[in-house]
């Protein structure tokens, strides 16, 4: 496998059973890879190959003041890639992660191009440790268009993911139908 | 062949609905995480 420089990292794990990762750039970022149960357990039911070993996932990066300016910093990628693969060695190979790419600070598209980069950089160098799946969806508001970006990563092991590839279609088939 | 794009109605209001819980949700997690405890010791060891 190939494995770039990353920063070091920790995991700890609250009493619901999620679990956070942080690690700190060398330019003082402060991030958090959040990895968090039942966020679907509503949805279990009808989608119970893509959730019932799902968990969402997302980050957050905490500014250490209002004046540190951002930095492109390759290392911030391959950390997370890394912190991906270590929460799939511990949770095992059926494990699913669902993502969300929020529109609350309207840059939802340029968080998503950066995510279809990262995982783009790993396909090129032959890395195919990670199977990542996303969607657009539109939902036209009264003066513009609001995009979110629903998506799913998944080990290259992992067993059902032709079962998960097709539960994903089912799911988006279920949002455009109309109501019962 | 895999679905790459949705467009929701307006109408579509149980879509709607779901996509603005996630971001609740969403919204939720992210308080939590910048007031967790892990952060506030990552950014001690980041101070000293």
């Amino acid at each position: 496998m190939f494995v770039k420089d990353y920063y070091s990292f920790l995991s700890e794990e609250d009493e619901e059973g999620n679990i956070s990762y942080g690690f700190i750039t060398d330019y003082g970022f402060v991030y958090v890879v959040y990895f968090n149960v039942n966020e679907y357990t509503p949805y279990v039911e009808d989608f119970s190959t893509l959730l019932q070993d799902g968990y969402a996932f997302g980050f957050n990066r905490i500014r250490p003041n209002k004046h540190q300016k951002n930095n492109k910093d390759p290392k911030v990628f391959s950390t997370i890639h890394y912190i991906l693969l270590d929460f799939f060695t511990e949770k095992g190979n059926n494990t699913v992660l669902l993502y969300h790419c929020d529109d609350s600070d309207n840059k939802q598209r340029g968080r998503n191009k950066l995510f279809n980069d990262w995982s783009d950089s790993y396909k090129a160098q032959s890395d195919q440790s990670l199977v990542k799946h996303s969607v657009e969806v539109d939902v036209p508001q009264k003066d513009h268009l609001r995009t979110v970006y629903l998506g799913y990563i998944i080990s290259n092991k992992n067993p059902e993911s032709d079962s998960i590839a097709q539960q994903f279609e089912d799911f988006a088939v279920a949002l455009i139908r109309p109501k019962d | 062949m895999s679905v790459k794009k949705i467009v929701i109605s307006p109408s579509n209001t149980k879509a709607i609905t779901f996509l603005n819980d996630l971001s609740i949700r969403k919204a939720e997690i992210t308080k939590k995480v910048e007031n967790s405890s892990l952060v506030n010791s990552l950014l001690k060891k980041k101070g000293k």
